[in-house]
């Protein structure tokens, strides 16, 4: 039990403003999630619940299988590596990551070698006696992780610890934290608004938008197969389409997008005359030759290419409708604008998304 | 090439510019510090070095009186304005509360409310909570007006005041307390020392105020330097000044040390040497007033009575003489008409004692405890001011005259002096109302008491015609720009001219042949004194003739003690300047209050004064 997370019909409000609605979430133990949402999704405060800077309105908070919903911070078993590091100013390195262990009045002996082995955990022995202001920014995450872990807490919260870092550094400082993490076994939860660390680092994923969770699953899930609208725009399916069930028969809905017509593999959701929401990811769209036999293929016009370095994205024009096909590097052929294609959607690639909040 | 010589200019220019600017700042401080090593009195030469004004410092008992309990003032203001000026900043920058905005202005409002504004209101609560006023009365309105601007200085400071900082704490285990002092105290540090600092220099120099709430054993350093003004400003207060601008300068060091993060050691030298010098004068001078003992307490002008003489008082009958000063009988009247100031014995002058006299505010002698009455000349006795002596006896008189650097003038012997043209630049008038309309009121042949519109009209007329002549208006230390030869005439008063005339030969003192006016100062008792038999006591001491000689020596004005005088030694019996002889004496008239004349009086001083 020790690390498990249990949020139950949790909200809170500042004001008019909802900033968490009706969350409902369950962490395991030892388990790196990661709450992911634009900024305003109630993400951050989620996380500032957790650690007991703000009290929820309703529902219930377990930490290990406590109810810690009436506790203030400095009584609950996590600790928390801030946005900006939040470094005490006035103490050295040493002086900060020891500041917990001081304040359980742990023996001197004690507090030197757990603090020297928490630096050195995070690459940092041999900084004790560095004034914080004297060190990178690279260094100081380090520092203020080494602060919060050096107290073994059941869950460490991190509010967006690498927003503030360099792309390079932080690329590098996601792979440390995650193999950090593996290591010690312990519950993270992480904030952030990038996608790509979300999906890089955490186990699992919940993806947050105008306070209420609207996915929460692992990133093969949750990349392949998003529920919303909103999840699917977040984690980057650039054809969003709403279109219109003509049909549904034989495990297939025949979809129409103004003059596009093309299948979905029926998931069971599809309603005749009704509408919907679906998307495709744009490496699943099918680029061909202009005089490619293809009988569910479209005739298109390149419109743009936009070169990414590993992959180029075409947006292609077909039956009135801009798509959005990616090509490899590799697999990619030299096109111009205003040369005609033909461009296939696969039935198995089309996903039907809910129109969500 | 041009271009940058013309930088280069601008550059020259504007650092000469900003040099000028630090003169301008620091060149008092820097003439202060000098003086208090002067070998001379006088401001106005330099004789050699000494230190003989430390060392006079250091056995001056008033001054240093007064510099503790400025410092016990500032002390317990500053903490306690600091602690709640603090709790007040960290809660308005906290929480977001219902007004927070109009709170947070009236805290504010004090620094802009005029100080006399604050001082008159704080002397009506205490009177209306009947509280005494003296050393807890000044403590309290320290604290109300410098609490203000700790709060403004920490507030400022706060605003960058990263609040994750304490969250941080509180996450890793601290808890309300805790994080107070571990993280939130510490990093506020740096303002919270501003904010004490500025309240500690508020309290130290606060005058206005101070004065208003001051009572029994409160007199602090600047009613103390205020009240000798009278007397005349002696170098002690230089030599006093420099070393609380040292002290302070060194905390100053010691802070700015410390908030660079500079070792604690380092820190400590200017630290200990500043509070060292803050600590000196409790260490050397004694200790302060002991409790418990029976006490007069005696409220007068700076320089009107020697310790040595209050001190065979204590010895006679076993009481200790607790001294506070006032430097105007405004103050005086203000302080009495409040009613809650404790006084036993106070000082006012002639006219003084008639507006006390009509407000009922002194308390009726009993003549029969004053057997030493038989020794003050009748001619000072029984005075329209107080008929029959049923509120006060005279203590010190003197004649207001002109003094004159006798090389460059010749001998004067008339008011006209002060009209002549050869004179032009080098005459200094008294700046006081009744004396230069008096002055002028003479020559017209009328007297120094007149209250009739025309005659005061034509005093004014001649004030104008004398305008141009006049170097400066100057009632508070003419003397010493007589001595340092920036005039060569000077109205003013005996008393301070006797002790000019004691310094440089070169200055004759006359009342002049028209007449003049002369001043009574008298000691009385205010109604609600608690020690009614001693102040009694105390004002028949001061009439046996060896002790009204006494005074009288070691203060150089004129006694009214007829026996007294003649156990004078000759230098002072026959000086000109404090005993004029009896043909002289029949020209003086005392100056009375004048009634509803009094604002007649001061518009047309105000229009003299403001003419061009």
């Amino acid at each position: 039990m020790r690390g498990a997370i249990r949020v139950e019909g949790v909200g809170k409000s500042f004001g008019a403003t909802e900033a968490v609605r009706d969350v409902s979430l369950e962490v395991a133990p030892g388990e790196f999630v990661t709450l992911l949402g634009p900024s305003g999704c109630g993400k951050t405060t989620l996380l500032r619940l957790l650690a007991g800077f703000e009290t929820p309105d309703a529902g219930r908070l377990l930490i290990s299988g406590r109810d810690v919903a009436g506790l203030p911070p400095h009584r609950r078993p996590v600790n928390t590596v801030f946005q900006h590091y939040a470094l005490f100013p006035h103490q050295d390195v040493a002086g900060n990551v020891a500041f917990g262990l001081r304040m359980q009045k742990r023996p001197a002996a004690e507090v030197r070698e757990r603090v020297a082995r928490a630096l050195e955990l995070v690459q940092l022995a041999g900084f004790e006696s560095r004034r914080v202001d004297e060190l990178s920014g690279g260094q100081k995450q380090r520092v203020a992780l080494a602060r919060a872990l050096v107290l073994e807490p059941e869950v460490l919260l991190l509010d967006e610890p690498l927003a503030a870092l360099d792309a390079k550094l932080r690329a590098q400082m996601q792979v440390e934290l995650k193999n950090l993490q593996e290591r010690l076994r312990m519950t993270f939860v992480f904030v952030t608004h990038d996608r790509d660390e979300a999906l890089i680092m955490s186990d699992r994923v919940a993806v947050m938008n105008a306070g209420r969770v609207e996915q929460h699953g692992t990133p093969d899930a949750l990349y392949d197969r998003p529920r919303t609208r909103f999840v699917a725009d977040f984690l980057g399916m650039r054809n969003l389409l709403r279109a219109r069930v003509e049909a549904v028969e034989a495990g297939l809905a025949r979809l129409a997008c103004g003059e596009l017509r093309f299948a979905a593999r029926d998931d069971g959701g599809y309603r005749a005359g009704e509408e919907a929401w679906v998307g495709v990811r744009p490496e699943r769209v099918r680029l061909l030759a202009a005089d490619a036999a293809e009988p569910d293929a479209h005739d298109g016009v390149v419109e743009d290419e936009i070169y990414l370095g590993d992959r180029t994205d075409w947006v292609v024009r077909a039956a009135g409708t801009a798509i959005v096909a990616a090509e490899s590097a590799r697999g990619a052929q030299p096109r111009g604008r205003g040369e005609k294609v033909r461009l296939a959607l696969p039935p198995e690639a089309v996903l039907r998304l809910e129109d969500g909040a | 090439m041009a271009a940058a010589e013309a930088g280069a200019d601008v550059k020259r220019g504007l650092g000469l510019f900003a040099l000028g600017v630090y003169l301008f700042l620091y060149a008092p401080i820097v003439v202060l510090a000098a003086l208090s090593f002067n070998e001379s009195r006088s401001s106005a030469t330099w004789e050699g070095f000494t230190f003989a004004w430390y060392l006079k410092l250091l056995q001056n008992a008033q001054v240093m009186q007064a510099l503790r309990t400025s410092l016990i003032v500032a002390f317990v203001s500053t903490v306690v304005s600091t602690l709640l000026g603090t709790a007040a900043a960290l809660a308005f920058h906290r929480h977001r509360f219902r007004r927070a905005g109009w709170l947070e202005a009236l805290f504010a409002l004090p620094i802009v409310v005029p100080e006399i504004v604050i001082a008159s209101s704080l002397v009506l609560l205490y009177a209306a909570l009947s509280l005494r006023l003296g050393l807890v009365t000044v403590v309290l309105a320290h604290v109300a007006f410098s609490v203000s601007y700790v709060v403004v200085v920490v507030r400022a400071r706060l605003a960058g005041f990263d609040r994750t900082l304490e969250e941080a704490a509180m996450d890793l285990g601290a808890g309300p307390w805790r994080t107070l002092f571990a993280v939130t105290l510490p990093l506020c540090a740096p303002a919270i020392l501003a904010g004490a600092l500025l309240a500690f220099a508020l309290s130290i120099d606060d005058y206005v105020i101070t004065s208003f709430v001051a009572g029994v054993g409160s007199t602090t350093l600047p009613l103390q330097i205020y009240s000798m003004v009278r007397s005349g400003v002696s170098p002690e207060i230089n030599a006093v000044s420099t070393l609380l601008l040292l002290a302070t300068s060194l905390l100053l060091l010691a802070a700015h040390l410390l908030e660079r993060g500079r070792p604690a050691r380092l820190c400590a030298a200017p630290a200990g040497l500043g509070l060292a010098l803050l600590a000196g004068p409790f260490l050397l001078g004694g200790p302060a007033a002991a409790g418990g003992e029976r006490t007069l307490n005696l409220y007068i002008w700076s320089n009107y009575i020697a310790p040595e003489t209050l001190a065979k008082f204590e010895a006679r009958h076993g009481v200790k003489v607790n001294v506070d000063l006032y430097d105007s009988n405004e103050a005086l009247l203000a302080k009495l008409q409040a009613g809650n100031a404790n006084y036993d014995v106070v000082c006012p002058s002639n006219y003084a004692v008639a507006i006390l006299a009509r407000q009922d505010l002194l308390l009726p002698l009993d003549l029969s405890a004053l057997p030493n009455l038989a020794h003050v000349d009748p001619a000072f006795l029984d005075r329209p001011h107080d008929p029959g002596n049923r509120l006060s006896i005279p203590y010190f008189w003197g004649t207001t005259g002109i003094a004159y650097r006798k090389s460059r003038t010749g001998p004067i012997d008339s008011w006209n002096a002060l009209w002549d043209p050869r004179f032009a630049g080098r005459i200094l008038m008294l700046d006081d109302a009744r004396e230069t309309l008096g002055a002028a009121l003479l020559l017209d042949g009328r007297g120094v008491n007149e209250e009739h519109p025309a005659a005061l009209g034509r005093a004014r007329q001649r004030l104008l015609a004398q305008k141009p002549l006049v170097r400066t208006y100057n009632s508070a230390d003419f003397d010493q720009v007589l001595l340092a030869g920036d005039v060569w005439l000077a109205q003013g008063w005996s008393g301070q001219f006797a002790k000019a005339m004691d310094q440089d030969p070169d200055i004759e003192y006359v009342v002049p042949k028209e007449g003049s006016s002369f001043f009574l100062d008298s000691l009385a008792i205010p109604r609600g004194a608690p020690h009614p038999q001693l102040a009694h006591a105390f004002l028949d001491f001061v009439m046996e003739p060896e002790i009204a000689a006494e005074i009288c020596a070691t203060m150089r004005y004129s006694t009214p003690n007829r026996s007294a005088r003649a156990l004078l030694p000759a230098a002072i019996r026959d000086h000109p300047a404090i005993f004029p002889p009896a043909d002289v004496m029949k020209r003086v008239e005392l100056l009375e209050d004048v009634g509803e004349a009094t604002v007649l009086y001061d518009r047309l001083w105000t229009e003299v004064k403001s003419a061009r």
